[in-house]
Formats: C-alpha cells, sequence, structure tokens
C-alpha cells in the first residue's frame, strides 16, 4: 500500500475507512484534480436530532390497506371492476406515466383491476385517533409517537424493489451504496468495540438484491453492513473461533500478536498499514468480547421479555431481533438494519390468501416492534433513536386469484418514530381506493434524506468525487413531520 | 509544458472563485485573469474553444489566442467590454445566440468579472503557454523505442534499471540496497504465483549461492501451473470476469458457463499464448478460429457483458471496457457528446460500437453443459448515432460504419468470413459430438443403477411378503427369545442400501433441496440455521422394512434447532422423527404432500438434547410399526398410518445448523423384534405386501426400457452424426446408405422412447390408488403416450432417408468486424495497446503504474515521467512476440525489483549503517516521498486470494484441481481449492474474499486494499487457519521450542525470527501448559503476523 502523506490515523474513532478511501482516491487520481476534497471527518455537518437509526423491513411487500391505511371505498365496491363504479381509473392518470418498469412476461406486472375489500377493520387509535388496521394491537398503543406516511411510491414493480428501497435506485440502474452505508460513511463511532452499522433477520434473497440491500458499493467494503445473527454461539462472520479455546488462551495469544506485530513496527517504523493492522486487531478483540456480550439476552428482566414477546411464541424470533437492537443502539451502534421475512420474494408476498398471510406475519412483529418503541421510550432512547417501518411497495387494491392482492408500487405506507419525528400525525394520502399516492408523494429517497436530515448529514457533502449522483439520489427530507 | 491536462487544475480553482464570488467585485480592485477569469473559461468555454476543437476558429485556452479571436474578429475590445464580443455572446437574450450553448447560462457575476477585466485591459501574465494540439498528446503517438540511457549504479542489472537509475540520477535519489535474499524470495513467489515459498523451497534457495540461483528460482515459477492462475486473476479484475448474478433464468450481466472463459485465461498464459492473441481471440475467436472450441472460450469477454434486458447497454459496457482494457481511453466519455478532454468525437464513439452491433453470443451444446461464446447473428444491423447519448432519440438519417478513432490513425479493412460448416453447424464437430455422447452415456450409467436399485428393492418386497406368509403375527409378537433391535445396534447381517460416512456429498447418491450442504473433516455441515426445512434426499428408495442409522451433533440455530430423519419420502410426503435442542425432545412427524406436519402425541418423548454432542439417531420400521432409538436407548414405539406409500429417505434440518457423521439404512433383519403394537384393526399385510411387489416390479421393468431408450439414442445420434459428416463433406462415405441407416435408427429410438413412457404412466395409473384427479391425469398420459408410441411402430415399417439434424444451424458468414478491430488492436502501428498492457504488468509487480490512470491514456494522463521506460518496454514486449512471461522474467530479475522496500534491511544493519542509511533514506523521502521513481520497492498488502490461498498452501492442504465451473460462493472455508474458482457475482462473492477487498466485478482496473477488524477475525477465527495451524504446527520440525519457532518463521515468514522474537515466543510456548496445544496457537498467531498479509 502506498504510503499516505498528508496524515495517517490519528484517532481510530473515524475509523481506517476514510484514510484508506483517501489513499485510494489520490492513488485514483481524484484527489489530485478535486484539492478541496476530503473524506467525511465523521462529524456531522449540522445539529443532529438523532444519533442512531433501527431500520425495520417486512420484505415482500406489505399491503398498506391492511395495515396504516384504510379505504372504505374497497368494501364498498368491493368485487366490481373499477369501470363499473364512479371512480376514475387509475390507469389513465398521469401519474402512471413512466412509472412503470415491468419485467416482460412477469406474471407479477398484471394490474388487477376487480377491487377486493378490506380483510380486516380499522379503529382510531390513540390520542391521534389515526386509524390504524386490528392486526397491530399493541402497535396502536405506539401511534401517538408514530408519523405515518401514506404517500410513498416507487418505480420497481418487482421485489428487486427491495434492493431499490435501499439504494435509491432501479435495479436496472445497478448497483449503488445503502442508506446505512451512507449513514456510516458519514458519521463517526460512539462505540468503540462494536461495527456501526449491523444487520439481522432473515437476509433478503439473491433475486432483490441479496448482499447489495447492505452494501456500500463504492464507497468501499468496510462501509458494508455487518451481519449479525443474534445466536450468541456466532454472532459475526467469524467472530467465534473455528476452535473452542479458552478467554485466557485467547488472551494469551492475543497478546503475543500484538507485541510481535510491535516489534515488527518497530523494524518498519515507515509503513503506516502495519500500525493501521494493530488497531484493527484490537478493535476486532474488543469485537470479539463485545458482540456475544450484546446478543445475550438472559441479563434482561422478564418484564422486558413479556414486552417484546422474547418470552415465546411467534413473536419470540422477531421479538429476539427487535430487543438486540435496542442493546445495539444503547451500546452506540448507528445503524441496525432489521429484516422480517427475506429470502426469495419475502414472507409477506401475499398473492393468494392476504388475509392469513398478513394476520400471521403482524402476530409475529406487532408486539416486538411495538415493544421496542415502548422500551426505547421508558428507557430516555426515543428521542435520540429513529425508528423506521417499511416495506419495498405495497399490494393491489384489487384482487388477484381469489384472496390475493398483487405487487404495488404506485401507493404505498411507511412510518417513522423518535429521533425528532412528529408523534401522532399521518401525512400524504392515496386516492380513494389506495391505488395512486397522491398528496405529498414521497419517493424512497425522502425516507434516505428525512434519516440523514435527523442525523445532522447533509448528502450532498457526501458526494464522493467521480461518482455522479442523480438529483433523485439526494431525495427532499419530508420536513412535515419533523417535531 | 502547458497541457490540457492541466485544464482540471482549472475546474479545481474554480470551488475557490465561487467563494469569492460570494463578495462584491469592486471595479477598483484588478481582477487576476489566472485566478479569476481562465477558471470560468477552462469551465464553460475550453470544451468548444481550445487546442482541442476550435469551434469558429476561436480559441479561449491562452490569452493572447483569446485577444487574436475567431472567424467572426477579435474576441474582446481592450478596455471596453460594451463592444466586446465576447461579452455580446455570453449575454445575448436568445438562447441560441448565447453561449455556450448547453447549460445554464454565465452568472451576472462571472459575467461582471469578465467585463472588469476587460474593462480594467485584460491584462494576463506575457509567459503564459499556450497549450499544444491534444492530436500531439504523447499516448497518440507511434512508439519508437528510445535508447538506453547510460547508468552506473551499483544495483543496475538490466536495461530497466538504467531507465531508472537515470531518474534517480536525474532527482538525487540513492537506491536502497538490495532486499534480503529470503524476503526477495518470498516477494517474487507471491507476485508470479500468488503463494508464497515453502520452508523447504527457503532452505534450498538461500543454500544455491550460484549467481544463477535466483533466475532459476524465476523460470521455475514461470513454468509452474500456478502462474497462470495468479496472472488469471489480475487479467480477470481488468476483464471484468464475472458470474452471472440474478437467479433462476432471469440471469443478468453475464451468462452461465462462462467459467471456460477463466480456464481459457489461465490455460493461455501458462501457455505463453501471446497478448496479440488473446486479444484477438476474446474479441474475434469465432472469425480467427471459427471451429476451434478451446479458442472460442475466450468470447466469453463479449458474452461477460451481455445484458438481457437491454441491447444498448450490452454494446455500451464492450465498447467502454474493450476500449479501457485494451486502449486506455474513456470512448465512453464520447457517447453523449464530443469528448470533454480527448480529441475524439461522439460518432467515432458509435463507429466503434458499430464493430459489435452485429454481433450476439450463443451457447452451443457440448452436451450437458454448454460453450457460451460469441457469433455474428445481425449482420446488417446498422448503427445510428443516439442524439445527446439518448437511445430513444437515435439520428437514422446517416448509418456509422465501423472504424476506429481518427486520432489514432485508424484506417483498418474489414472483410467478410466464409465460416466452415463445423463453426456454423457445431454439432458437426467431433468435440461436440463426444460430449454429446457423455451426456448419453451418463443416462445409459443412470439407468444401470436404477436396474440395480430396482432389482434390490424387488428382493426386498418379496422378502418382505414371503416373512409374512411365514409368520404372519409377529408383529405383533411379543417373543422375548427374539434379539431386541437394542441390543442388535451393531451387528447386522443385512447388506445396506445406503451406507454413506460423509467424506464426500455424493450427488449420485443424493439430491439437495436448499440449505448449505458442505464437507468438512469427515462431516457433513449443514450451516444455514433459519426456519427453513433443508433436506438431503437419498436417490435409492429404502425396503418397506428397514432399518436407519444416523449420528450426528446439531451445532446451532435459531429457535427450535431440530434434525431429523425421514422415510417414504415422496415429493413433500414423509414419515419422520426429529430431535429437538430448541424443544428438548424427540417427535415423530407425518408430512403430507402439501407440506402441513402432524405431530402426533404418542409419537414424542422428552429428553434433553445438547449442541455438539454426538447422538445416534435409529429408528426401525416393520410394516407399520416403528422404533425410534437414542444412543441405543428404545425411546419411542409408534403405529405409523395404514397408507405407507414407498419412497426415500431424508436427512434434514429445521432451523438448526447440524453435522452428520454417518448414515446406513438396511433392510430390517427378519428376527429383529420390534418393541409396542400396530394399533389399527385393518391387517394391511398381505395385500399390501403383494402390491408393494408388482410396484417393485413395475419399476424394475422401467429401469430396463429407460436402459433400452438410452442406448438406442446413442445408436440414432451416431448414425446421424457419421451421416451428416458426410453430408457436410467432412468424412466419405456412402451418404445414400448412410442416411437410411440414420432415419432408421433415430426411428427405433423414438419407439424406445414412448415404450419407456408409457410404462412409467400405467405405473402412475396403478398408484393412483382411487384418486380422480391423479387417476384422470394418468389416463390422459397414458392415451396420448400409447398414440405416439403406435405412430412411431408405424413409421418403422416403410424406409426413408429422413432424419432429424444434430442441432442448430447459424449464419454461414461473419462480417469480419471484429476480427479487424483486434488486428488493429494488436498492430504495430497502434500507439497504445502493448503501452496500455505494460502498464498493467508493471502495476502488480510494483504496486504501481508507470502511468497513473490505469483506464485513461488520454489527456487527462500527462506525460509520465517513465515514459522512455514505459515505451522502450512496449516496443520490447511487441517484438517478443508478446509474450507475457518473457516480460515477466525482464522485470522480475532487474535490480529495481530487488531493492529492499525499508532502509533496515531486516534488522540486520549495525548501527552505524543504520544511521547512515537512515540519512539517505530521509533525504530520499524528502525528495520523493510517493517513491515514484522507485528508489525503493513498495510495501504492499497481499490481495484477498494470495492471503487464503497462501494459508492453505503453507497449511498443505491446498487443493491444486484446475478449471470447472465454480464453486459455490459460501463453500470458501470448506472447499479447499484456489480462490480464483470460486463463484463471484455482484450479489454472491466469498465472504473471505470481500473483507479483503476482493476484485468488484463492475470495474476493477486497480485493486484498493484497506485495513479492517473484520479481516482480524477472518484471520483470527475462520475454520481455514484453525485448521491450517493444527496441520502445520503437527508437520514441522521441533524437537525443542527453538527449532520449532525458527522452522515456523522461515515456513509462515520466510524469515528467521529475530532474537527478540524468538525470546518472545519460546516463552509463550513454556508457560503453555499443552505444548502442541501452544504450538498450535503459535502458528495461528504467525498466520495473523502482520508480515504475513504483507508483501515487503
Amino acid at each position: 500500500m502506498s504510503t499516505n502523506r498528508r496524515t495517517f490515523l490519528s484517532d481510530l474513532g473515524t475509523g481506517f475507512a476514510s484514510v484508506a478511501l483517501a489513499s485510494m482516491l489520490q492513488r485514483d487520481g481524484f484527489a489530485a484534480e478535486n484539492d478541496s476534497w476530503s473524506p467525511p471527518d465523521g462529524k456531522p455537518h449540522f445539529a443532529p436530532k438523532a444519533k442512531s437509526v433501527i431500520w425495520l423491513f417486512m420484505a415482500g411487500g406489505v399491503s398498506q390497506t391492511e395495515t396504516f391505511d384504510p379505504k372504505p371505498a374497497l368494501n364498498k365496491y368491493g368485487g366490481k371492476t373499477i369501470a363499473e363504479t364512479p371512480l376514475p381509473n387509475p390507469l389513465e392518470s398521469p401519474l402512471i406515466k413512466n412509472r412503470i418498469e415491468l419485467v416482460k412476461g412477469d406474471a407479477n406486472g398484471k394490474i388487477y383491476d376487480k377491487l377486493y375489500p378490506m380483510q380486516v377493520g380499522y379503529e382510531p387509535r390513540g390520542q391521534s385517533g389515526i386509524e390504524v388496521s386490528d392486526w397491530w394491537p399493541h402497535l396502536s398503543e405506539c401511534i401517538d409517537d408514530m408519523a405515518v406516511i401514506r404517500s410513498m411510491w416507487t418505480t420497481a414493480s418487482n421485489h428487486d424493489a427491495q434492493l431499490q428501497f435501499h439504494t435509491g435506485r432501479n435495479r436496472f440502474d445497478g448497483f449503488f451504496p445503502t442508506i446505512g452505508s451512507w449513514v456510516h460513511y458519514g458519521l463517526g463511532s460512539l462505540n468503540d468495540s462494536l461495527p456501526q452499522f449491523i444487520v439481522m433477520g432473515n437476509k433478503i434473497g439473491d433475486c432483490c438484491g441479496g448482499k447489495a440491500t447492505e452494501g456500500a458499493d463504492y464507497l468501499g467494503p468496510q462501509h458494508d453492513g455487518v451481519t449479525m445473527s443474534v445466536d450468541p454461539r456466532n454472532p459475526l462472520p467469524f467472530a467465534i473461533p473455528a476452535t473452542a479455546s479458552s478467554a485466557e488462551e485467547r488472551a494469551r495469544s492475543q497478546e503475543l500478536l500484538l507485541r510481535l506485530n510491535g516489534l515488527a513496527a518497530e523494524q518498519y517504523p515507515d509503513d503506516p498499514s502495519l500500525t493501521a493492522r494493530i488497531k484493527s486487531y484490537e478493535l476486532a478483540f474488543r469485537m470479539q468480547t463485545a458482540v456475544p456480550e450484546v446478543v445475550d439476552l438472559k441479563g434482561e428482566t422478564s418484564a422486558t421479555h413479556q414486552l417484546y414477546g422474547t418470552d415465546g411464541g411467534a413473536t419470540q424470533s422477531f421479538g429476539r431481533l427487535c430487543l438486540t437492537a435496542r442493546r445495539l443502539v444503547e451500546r452506540g451502534v448507528r445503524f441496525v438494519q432489521i429484516y422480517h421475512g427475506g429470502g426469495g420474494a419475502g414472507a409477506w408476498d401475499a398473492h393468494s390468501n392476504v388475509k392469513g398471510n398478513h394476520s400471521g406475519n403482524c402476530a409475529k412483529v406487532d408486539k416486538p416492534i411495538a415493544g421496542l418503541l415502548k422500551d426505547l421510550k421508558q428507557r430516555g432512547l426515543l428521542d435520540e433513536t429513529l425508528v423506521v417501518w417499511g416495506s419495498e411497495f405495497g399490494r393491489t387494491p384489487g384482487l388477484q386469484g381469489s384472496n390475493g392482492r398483487g405487487h404495488h408500487n404506485f401507493g404505498f405506507s411507511v412510518w417513522m418514530a423518535g429521533g425528532g419525528i412528529k408523534g401522532g400525525i399521518v401525512h400524504g394520502a392515496t386516492d380513494e381506493i389506495g391505488f395512486h399516492a397522491v398528496e405529498n408523494r414521497h419517493y424512497v429517497t425522502d425516507i434516505h434524506a428525512t434519516v440523514m436530515h435527523q442525523l445532522g448529514l447533509d448528502p450532498r457533502q457526501l458526494e464522493v468525487p467521480g461518482r455522479k449522483r442523480l438529483e433523485v439520489d439526494y431525495g427532499k427530507p419530508i420536513s412535515e413531520i419533523l417535531a | 509544458m502547458h497541457t490540457s491536462g492541466d485544464i482540471m487544475k482549472w475546474v479545481g480553482i474554480l470551488a475557490s472563485v465561487f467563494v469569492l464570488l460570494a463578495g462584491f467585485i469592486r471595479a477598483d480592485e484588478p481582477v487576476d485573469y489566472n485566478k479569476q477569469i481562465k477558471p470560468i473559461l477552462a469551465a464553460r468555454c475550453f470544451s468548444c474553444h481550445s487546442a482541442l476543437r476550435q469551434e469558429g476558429g476561436l480559441r479561449l485556452d491562452a490569452a493572447s489566442l483569446l485577444k487574436k479571436g475567431g472567424d467572426s474578429g477579435q474576441a474582446i475590445t481592450d478596455g471596453k467590454s460594451a463592444q466586446s464580443l465576447l461579452i455580446e455572446k455570453v449575454t445575448a437574450e436568445d438562447p441560441d445566440e448565447r453561449m455556450p450553448p448547453e447549460g445554464e447560462p454565465l452568472t451576472s457575476e462571472q459575467i461582471a468579472l469578465l467585463r472588469t477585466w476587460i474593462d480594467q485591459g485584460a491584462s494576463a501574465p506575457d509567459d503564459e503557454p499556450i497549450p499544444a494540439d491534444p492530436r500531439k498528446h504523447w499516448a497518440f503517438q507511434q512508439l519508437v523505442q528510445p535508447s538506453v540511457p547510460i547508468a552506473t549504479a551499483k544495483w543496475v542489472r538490466n536495461d530497466v534499471d538504467r531507465f531508472i537509475a537515470s531518474q534517480h540520477k536525474r532527482h538525487g535519489l540513492k537506491a536502497v540496497d538490495e532486499a534480503p535474499r529470503s524476503l526477495l524470495l518470498r516477494r517474487v513467489y507471491l507476485d508470479l504465483i500468488g503463494l508464497p515459498p515453502t520452508r523447504d523451497e527457503l532452505r534450498a534457495f538461500l543454500e544455491d549461492t550460484s549467481p544463477k540461483a535466483f533466475e532459476r528460482a524465476v523460470d521455475r515459477l514461470l513454468d509452474s501451473p500456478r502462474y497462470g492462475e495468479r496472472w488469471a486473476r489480475h487479467w480477470m479484475d481488468v476483464w471484468r470476469y464475472s458470474d452471472p448474478s440474478g437467479y433462476g433464468k432471469e440471469i443478468r450481466d453475464s451468462r452461465e458457463h462462462i467459467w471456460r472463459w477463466r480456464d481459457w485465461i489461465v490455460e493461455s498464459l501458462n501457455a505463453d499464448k501471446g497478448y496479440d492473441r488473446m486479444i484477438v481471440e476474446m474479441l474475434a475467436a469465432d472469425e480467427a478460429s471459427p471451429d476451434d472450441v478451446d479458442d472460442l472460450r475466450a468470447t466469453g469477454f463479449l458474452a461477460r457483458n451481455w445484458y438481457k434486458f437491454n441491447r444498448n447497454v450490452w454494446l455500451d459496457n464492450i465498447v467502454e471496457h474493450s476500449s479501457k482494457a485494451f486502449l486506455g481511453l474513456t470512448l465512453n466519455c464520447a457517447r453523449c457528446h464530443e469528448h470533454k478532454y480527448d480529441p475524439i468525437a461522439q460518432h467515432e464513439y458509435f463507429q466503434m460500437r458499430a464493430f459489435f452491433e452485429t454481433h450476439d453470443v450463443r451457447d452451443d451444446s457440448l452436451g450437458s453443459s454448454h460453450l457460451v461464446r460469441a457469433f455474428d447473428n445481425k449482420p446488417t444491423t446498422p448503427t445510428y448515432l443516439f442524439i445527446q447519448g439518448d437511445e430513444r432519440n437515435p439520428d437514422k438519417k446517416r448509418a456509422l460504419s465501423p472504424l476506429v478513432p481518427e486520432v489514432l490513425g485508424g484506417e483498418l479493412k474489414i472483410e467478410p468470413i466464409e465460416l466452415p460448416a463445423t463453426a456454423y453447424y457445431p454439432a458437426l464437430q467431433p468435440k461436440m459430438h463426444e460430449a454429446a455422447l457423455r451426456t448419453i452415456d451418463d443416462e445409459i450409467k443412470k439407468a444401470h443403477e436404477a436396474i440395480e436399485q430396482t432389482s434390490k428393492a424387488v428382493e426386498a418386497a418379496n422378502r418382505s411378503l414371503a416373512n409374512s406368509k411365514s409368520n404372519p403375527t409377529r408383529q405383533r409378537g411379543n417373543d422375548s427369545k427374539k434379539p431386541s433391535l437394542a441390543r442388535r445396534v451393531t451387528e447386522s447381517k443385512e447388506k445396506p442400501v445406503i451406507a454413506d460416512d460423509f467424506s464426500k456429498l455424493d450427488p449420485i447418491r443424493w439430491t439437495i433441496e436448499g440449505g448449505n450442504w458442505t464437507v468438512a473433516d469427515g462431516w457433513l455441515i449443514q450451516d444455514h440455521g433459519d426456519t427453513t426445512q433443508y433436506r438431503l434426499i437419498s436417490k435409492a428408495e429404502h425396503p418397506r422394512d428397514f432399518r436407519a442409522t444416523l449420528s450426528l451433533q446439531i451445532t446451532g440455530g435459531e429457535v427450535y434447532r431440530s434434525v431429523g430423519l425421514g422415510f417414504d419420502v415422496e415429493g413433500k410426503t414423509m414419515n419422520a422423527v426429529y430431535l429437538s435442542a430448541g424443544g428438548s425432545k424427540v417427535q415423530i412427524t407425518l408430512q403430507d404432500a402439501g407440506g402441513k406436519w402432524a405431530y402426533p402425541q404418542t409419537g414424542a418423548k422428552s429428553i434433553p438434547i445438547k449442541l455438539n454432542q454426538d447422538y445416534v439417531l435409529q429408528v426401525a420400521v416393520r410394516d407399520r410399526l416403528m422404533n425410534v432409538l437414542i444412543d441405543n436407548k428404545l425411546l419411542v414405539a409408534f403405529a405409523l398410518p395404514a397408507n405407507r406409500k414407498p419412497g426415500k429417505i431424508s436427512v434434514w434440518t429445521f432451523s438448526a445448523t447440524a453435522k452428520f457423521d454417518s448414515i446406513q439404512v438396511e433392510p430390517l433383519a427378519a428376527d429383529v423384534q420390534l418393541a409396542g403394537k400396530a394399533t389399527s384393526s385393518a391387517p394391511a399385510t398381505k395385500q399390501d405386501l403383494q402390491a408393494a411387489v408388482e410396484v417393485a416390479k413395475a419399476k424394475a421393468k422401467i429401469a430396463e426400457l429407460q436402459l433400452a431408450a438410452a442406448q438406442a439414442g446413442r445408436e440414432s445420434l451416431t448414425a446421424r452424426y457419421k451421416t451428416e459428416r458426410v453430408k457436410y463433406g467432412l468424412d466419405t462415405g456412402d451418404a445414400e446408405q448412410l442416411a437410411l441407416a440414420a432415419s432408421r435408427e433415430e426411428r427405433v429410438a423414438a419407439v424406445k422412447q414412448f415404450e419407456e413412457l408409457v410404462a412409467r404412466d400405467r405405473l402412475q395409473l396403478s398408484q393412483a390408488s382411487g384418486d380422480p384427479k391423479k387417476t384422470t391425469a394418468a389416463n390422459k398420459n397414458l392415451a396420448a403416450h400409447e398414440k405416439q408410441l403406435a405412430d412411431a411402430q408405424a413409421k418403422l415399417k416403410a424406409d426413408s432417408t429422413a432424419y432429424t439434424k444434430l442441432g442448430p444451424m447459424h449464419p454461414k458468414t461473419s462480417t469480419g468486424r471484429r476480427l479487424a478491430l483486434a488486428r488493429w488492436i494488436t498492430g504495430r502501428q497502434n500507439p497504445l495497446a502493448a503501452r496500455v498492457a505494460v502498464n498493467h504488468i508493471w502495476l502488480r509487480h510494483f504496486d504501481q503504474p508507470l502511468v497513473e490512470r490505469m483506464f485513461d491514456f488520454g489527456l487527462r494522463s500527462p506525460r509520465p515521467d517513465h515514459t522512455e521506460l514505459l515505451d522502450w518496454l512496449a516496443v520490447r514486449f511487441m517484438e517478443e512476440d508478446w509474450s507475457m512471461k518473457k516480460l515477466h522474467k525482464l522485470i522480475v530479475t532487474s535490480g529495481v525489483y530487488r531493492l529492499s522496500s525499508s532502509y533496515k534491511h531486516d534488522g540486520q544493519a549495525s548501527e552505524q549503517d543504520d544511521s547512515k542509511h537512515s540519512l539517505a533514506h530521509r533525504a530520499c523521502m524528502k525528495i520523493d516521498p510517493d517513491n515514484h521513481f522507485l528508489w525503493r520497492m513498495n510495501v504492499r498488502r497481499a490481495e484477498a486470494e494470495a492471503v487464503r490461498d497462501s494459508m492453505l498452501h503453507l497449511g498443505g492442504s491446498l487443493d491444486v484441481t484446475m478449471s470447472g465451473p465454480p464453486i459455490t460462493h459460501n463453500q470458501g472455508q470448506t472447499v479447499l481449492r484456489r480462490s480464483i474458482y470460486f463463484r463471484q457475482d455482484k450479489e454472491r462473492q466469498m465472504i473471505f474474499l470481500s473483507l479483503f477487498d476482493g476484485a468488484k466485478v463492475n470495474e476493477c482496473y486497480r485493486r484498493k486494499p484497506t485495513v479492517a477488524p473484520q479481516q482480524a477475525l477472518a484471520m483470527y477465527n475462520s475454520r481455514i487457519a484453525a485448521t491450517q495451524s493444527q496441520k502445520l504446527a503437527a508437520a514441522l520440525p521441533g524437537k525443542s521450542n527453538e527449532e520449532f519457532v525458527t522452522a515456523l518463521f522461515e515456513h509462515v515468514l520466510c524469515r528467521e525470527p529475530t532474537t527478540s522474537e524468538l525470546k518472545e515466543c519460546v516463552a509463550f510456548l513454556s508457560e503453555h501448559q499443552d505444548a502442541s496445544r501452544a504450538r498450535q496457537q503459535l502458528t495461528l498467531v504467525l498466520f495473523n503476523h502482520n508480515d504475513f498479509v504483507t508483501v515487503r
């Protein structure tokens, strides 16, 4: 590796990442042409409202009309085609132009025009009286802390929208850094013993972006999300030695290693990568202890376990992820990305039996997510932790088969809570049947922009020379939902 | 000299200008031309009005030229901005008049600055240089070999050094000394073969004191097959090798079977095929050697860019990356407009595209696999310029013909190529035919296996029937004289139908259904612990009455952590028993055709099941009675439902990771007594058993028909092949007679095929067991196939010469465009190809190129300091038939390659030497801190592949099997082959490699190494690190700890330990109670030593 002559690794806090990037850009000739450019220093660009993000992603496409966006018109006209109702044909809306990007021959591309009634009831909840479907009994109790955005849209109509939700770009454009990696790239560490961008849960399938939905692409692999499992036996790739050894034995050999590398550093005082490697080992060894500790939930009280549903039943699996997420942000992890139902098209992909599918999935995640919000709040962490819940797209107002809904990218819902977000409000709206987002429409990068804004980051200041970004990549913060 | 490369510098200053503009522009403060005016002109005007393109005869890239003006007269009138044409143009209201024509108008501040400058008299430095004509750019000039400078430094060994030494002299640099020999050996090993020397190799080298010792080592390395693998990976970076991403049929960005191109690269490098020939084959093997199956693999280069959804994306990638990789030209910048820096017009981009416009890729059958290759399929497709690069807006007024950029002097002759029959009709080739025969032979082998298995099944069914006749009450009996199952675990007279110790996962025996199954250390491992059932299903069926023994460990998982053994498996249907570490029980479960599970209460028993503990799970079934034993202890006796159907065995996990040691399944010995009672009153026995015999017989019959059909298919293929070869003039023979035979064989094969299908339909019908849906479907199939069979039989009666072709036919001519392009690229007159190739090779020897921008030798790469060396090497490269091995040898045997990377020489320098060197070193550091002039060697991190492969190699475990389809990316810790052979695409890469900054598949002209804690964890904790350090610690000599430590350093780091290191390590070993463990730990520590991943 070439020597970076300007500075070397003043502090571990900002990581080797920026140093390595600086030297690599310099070698590529970018830095030489842009003398004013330097990698992020890990400090926010302006006063942040939030320190950490918990990003909850439901894979497969959650039906907006059965969760957060009630549409009585569907009940009224259920069974009729749109032509048989007085409603305007959504396919003739100007909003549909250039919004369909279909894979040829993909059965999912059809528009289902026979309206299908809502499969669940709604009630006004909380002080705010926002309507939430009956499949969210626990989360409903938190509605006054949540801002529901009912006017999302995206362009991919198939599950590669999962990638798009995370990078802001359609799969056909290629791969780009994800929101988590931008945050990781932009902000310094709050904890020197833990990775700062952690990914948990059932991973996105290769069909739909796979690793790239948590990747950093051109920002460099050091900004990729680090996959963590909640299995205390093997929480990180290579975190647990392949053969068992005692803590004492490990401590001894690690000490020897640091000493031998120290001797080498005396011999090669002019080799900066050696210094960096010594520090990387120190961090790695701290991570090795810190990570198993953080996924060990034994010390949590039984009240906490009940709150998250980790005490048993359908909520156990997702509850563990949510509880672990709280423990991570408590320890200063910046970005925790949790998937529910990843793999293949995704668990929420209810082409048939939307009722059975969604009631079942909600039952798995409702209590854990509500537990997370309540727990963060009671610990005073909700103010500084931004929780984002979403899915790659919604589902059709029309019927597919006998009891399902198809993919729907023209209008769907996302909610956010904590981290300086206004609670108890609804922002944006879809049309009468939940087809098009019509009021305060937001493309997915507006969510990214809002996250960045709350963390005190200006995405334009994170530009990497030589990497052209489009206007749409930056998005705009949704100012109406900010407290 | 002031080149257009400086434009970028001006653009860079622009940012600060904007800061200045935030304040007021005051008429009384002098405007600085260099700081305030030139950046504006550079950013907005130079692209049309500079040396590059002198629109309207006007140049604005120097104040003197600006004043001179263009075709419309003077651009400015000094002191009078109001009368200046320049101001008139930039302030014009009419957008058609206004300059610049593209983008936003100049801001009012910019205009104000220009006015003020003019009004103040438009002063500019007198010595402002006038940029040269970009066509005179160094890299666009024909290659002329410079003479070698005279240099006398003591380290100089060959002509390469003379160029470097003369630079040292010019800049007052003093080279460090040569690296110690051991360090040099390690350097050249990793460099040439990507693996370090072993201790024995090190010792042999150190003992060889001949002056030729190093050269001999180099020759050996270049002759090693490992050389091709190492350098193939480098070229795969440059040529963007990628396995396809996507899933199922939604393949993207590349093609299946692209790995043949990887094999071609490895083989070509090992054979030292000329770089020129390699380019010809990659771009146009289908035209240069149209029926050479080996050469055709090279066109994988074109197939790699294949993009299903948009032809333009595909062609864009080819134009961009062929230009970058072979020519060092960013031609892609000229797709939407004229190139901003280089003298390349937009139409020239599309003329380059025209070379590829006519091509397509296809898969030629190689039996069970394919050769993916390029061919000209669309010879008449026109190429149009896309206006502003917008593919929706092609300029159809003018079709563009293929041509190379004018600045490169591009004359070339394109001649269409008549292809031989073996190219446009590839099935005529012996290789293709042999591959097709191999596929049929596999079917024949499978049929033989089926015959063997089905005949065993008939025997077993008959035996069950016979037993039931002779002892009809056995299953309910409670005869204490019969040995109980538990006492007979280890003894069995019965021959097993399945016996597998899982030393490998044999695809002939098992079907894999999901999960991630690997084999390591004698265990079969499944390490996906999510809540999905992952199964291995035997290809063979088990006897109706059987005993199965599975030894296993549950190692983890999410919640249930269940591992099971299934039987009667047919589709989703199965009966099974599992151990659950999450539920602490053993449980019988019955899974129906829809995949739904039933958990009978009588089939469960609570017992603690621990992780990482050996369990022997045993299932014995006689008719409907089932016993489950764990570690020889009977836990459950259970009565299965009456409708058992024949099926297969499965081994499965559900939300569990697990290891399996072995499985054995054999017929249940007649005298074994099972516990419990079958509770049903229905005595299913005799009729059921009779039926089972009939089913087994039917299956045996089908197996025989299957064999007959496969054999007839082989005859048919062979006869048609012979006939077609004669027909196309490739062989001689009586065409008429051959055609008669071919026709007949084909019709016979059809009859055999339908006979098999009819038999299968009949079996299906008999097994429909009253299910009306299945019965109807089976009847429908049967009727259709019976009719087809009758038709086929009828056709046998007459003589005919009609028969089916062997495979698809393709166009008989090729445009010759790509071959012409490839010959032009590699022609002596092309100034770029050899320079670019030499630069790539130099980079990988020195971790530093001669021209910084690997893919851009255009105007943004100002004349490099090492141009003479580059040109000298490039000419020599061409003159030596583009031999890469000769170039490598020249470079690595040079003196500059042998320089130390440190002034400290491995700690051997005395205090006095040290300070003397240190002084010289400090002076050099000051003059040339980035080592631009190579006064020492660069220190670098070994590439991802080298790190992994080296550990395996030094541990003595590297599997050097070459070639073949990519290995699953997540088997990097268990399959011990070189890293180059693992799948790598955008979505799937071996995690170990990506942690160490492995190649990016989209563009990787140069790797970007980082240092990260995840790398530390991978080196410290991975299975490879553990197993290899264990193996190595045991293999190294070590009567004493000192001897061991020395041997270990020599083997792993290729050097002796220093006194302090020896002391530390020996102390570590002696503190540890368990000596062998301590040595293993120390070995692991050394694999983690910075010097292991570092090349000094």
